[in-house]
């Protein structure tokens, strides 16, 4: 049994239908990527799982237990943490009150603690006084995957992390994922930089229009240009 | 008459106690306003049956017994409270995701709801509450002497302006609320029952009125549309302050006490004109209020 099954489910904003039955799972542990161009459901597969979008149909079963149907506050307490594309820090906040009001305590044995997520997020301990509306992009990607972390989720939701950030910025993006996965954080990874997923993930799924149009494992992806051409390229 | 400073102390006390009342009245509205989104036309109602309450507890209540009036002044904040729990609980949160028209429809429809229930319950003849013991005299400031209990209005009303300061800023039940008013739909993202944190705002605020129409009573007479006033006068106080602010709440109430008791003194009769070219002068200059923040979506 995968952490996450998540079995054929639709999607609608109102009348519009924007997931039509899709399925997949993730694993303790692993780090899955959610590929796909501009609008084919990344974000909306998320809000699903997270329950401020629920599914209309099909079934999301978290270590076996159905959530659909759950409000978002309990799929979070129940170990699933959500990092939003527009990533959503609450402005008038400083950098700590933002961590803080986040915080709780976890059900695995490696838990992150202030300090722990400081020491991953160096940057932020000098910026701590500071209100989140005035941080940059790259800093406020930084304070907005820590202030998931202070929830001491089991399985990560990433939207599109490096979105808009320099390149130094995302290579240490990376390799702070990767300490997190290290630490038996499960990730799932929505991405349009391809070579930022293939580096940390596992497996993939490819999404056109709301459907899962190819899984596999991410070495499968990166030696067959036919699949990046048809589903990735723009 | 302007240059008796004893007259000019006087008035500028009474403007500051009355300022300072109303700042614990309009700190429960600009809560529910920034917090909720409602607009709560109820508030002068719940100031209203506040009042009523503390008087039926105080008659209730053994002359004798010690602390009489306090204890009532508190009774009438739990009952409060306890109204609003039940109508949050069972009303207001559906309404939530809805429109600005059906929340005011259901605030408004509190309001005669409210008037009628005062009306069976009190009768329409105009009631008082007596000073409690210990505040029915004057005390000598210098300059002239001013009845203890509104000097007492001034100190509680500084107190609940920190207190709530400090709940506000410093403390994680704070944070949290501050929080919702910014992103309600990520901070349930982050595990927080928002609706929680709303339905205790709500109680929070309505008690507040509850407690502001208690502690006005000695001051003033109990009558059936004693709130229509107190509720026009708190949305001047939220509007100059800024929506939502609660510093603003305390500086938009000392204005309007001011401007009362100067404007009773100078313009006779006219001085709700002042405080409404007051409330146009501020819009014209700051359109979301003296220390409200330009909503940003
Ligand atoms: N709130 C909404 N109301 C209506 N339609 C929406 C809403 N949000 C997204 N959509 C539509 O749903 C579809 C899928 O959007 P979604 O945001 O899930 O895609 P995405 O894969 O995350 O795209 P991107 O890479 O641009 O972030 C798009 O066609 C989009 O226009
Ligand atoms: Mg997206």
């Amino acid at each position: 049994m995968a952490q996450l099954e998540v079995t054929g489910i639709e999607t609608a904003y109102g009348m519009s239908t924007v997931l039509f039955g899709l399925s997949l799972e993730v694993g303790e542990g692993q780090v899955v990527g959610l590929l796909g161009r501009n609008g084919v459901g990344k974000t909306t597969t998320f809000r699903s799982i997270m329950g401020l979008t629920p599914p209309r149909t099909g079934s999301i079963r978290w270590n076996g237990t159905e959530i659909t149907g759950k409000p978002p506050h309990e799929i979070n307490r129940l170990g699933i943490g959500f990092v939003p594309e527009d990533r959503r820090i609450f402005p008038e906040l400083t950098v700590w009150e933002n961590l803080d009001i986040a915080m709780r305590a976890g059900r695995r044995a490696s838990t992150w603690t202030l300090d722990k997520v400081y020491e991953l997020f160096p940057d932020l301990v000098g910026l701590r006084d500071r209100k989140g509306g005035y941080l940059s992009g790259g800093q406020q990607q930084m304070l907005t995957i820590a202030r998931s972390l202070m929830g001491n989720p089991e399985l990560l939701l990433l939207d599109e992390p490096s979105e808009g950030l320099a390149p130094l910025v995302v290579r240490d993006l990376r390799h702070q994922i990767a300490r997190m996965r290290d630490e038996g954080l499960s990730i799932l990874l929505a991405e349009q930089n391809l070579g930022f997923v293939l580096a940390l993930s596992d497996r993939v799924y490819i999404l056109e229009k709301g459907e899962v149009k190819f899984s596999g494992r991410s070495d499968e992806v990166r030696d067959n240009p036919e699949i990046i051409k048809r589903y990735l390229t723009v | 008459m302007l240059n008796n400073p004893t007259i000019l102390f006087v008035q500028f006390m009474n403007g500051l106690s009355f300022g300072l009342t109303l700042f614990i009245i309009a700190a429960g509205l600009t809560l529910i306003l920034g917090v909720l989104r409602v607009l709560n036309f109820a508030h002068g109602a719940f100031f209203m049956i506040g009042g009523y309450v503390t008087f039926s507890l105080v008659n209730w209540l053994p002359a004798s017994f010690p602390g009489a009036f306090w204890l009532s002044v508190i009774g009438a904040a739990i009952v409060l409270g306890a109204m609003a729990w039940v109508i949050e609980r069972t009303m207001l949160r559906r309404l939530y995701d809805r429109d600005h028209l059906p929340q005011l429809l259901f605030t408004f429809a509190l309001v005669l709801l409210a008037e009628d229930l005062v009306k069976v319950a009190w009768g329409t003849s105009v009631l008082s509450v007596s000073f409690p013991p210990g505040f029915k005299k004057a005390v000598d400031l210098g300059i002239s002497y001013y009845p203890s209990y509104r000097l007492f209005l001034c100190v509680i009303g500084t107190v609940i302006a920190v207190a709530l300061w400090y709940v506000v800023n410093r403390t994680r039940m704070g944070r949290l609320v501050r929080a919702a008013t910014q992103d309600r739909e990520m901070l349930e993202s982050l595990g927080i029952n928002v609706g929680r944190i709303y339905m205790m705002v709500f109680v929070a605020g309505v008690a507040l009125a509850g407690l502001g129409g208690g502690l006005a009573a000695p001051a003033t007479s109990l009558t059936v549309g004693m709130d229509a006033e107190i509720i026009v006068q708190c949305f001047i106080i939220v509007i100059i302050g800024g929506m939502g602010s609660l510093p603003g709440a305390f500086l938009g109430a000392l204005i309007l006490g001011q401007l009362n008791a100067f404007g009773v003194m100078l313009v006779p009769a006219f001085e709700l004109v002042l405080i409404y070219l007051m409330m146009v002068a501020v819009l014209m200059f700051r359109p979301w209020g003296l220390l409200g923040h330009k909503e940003v979506q």
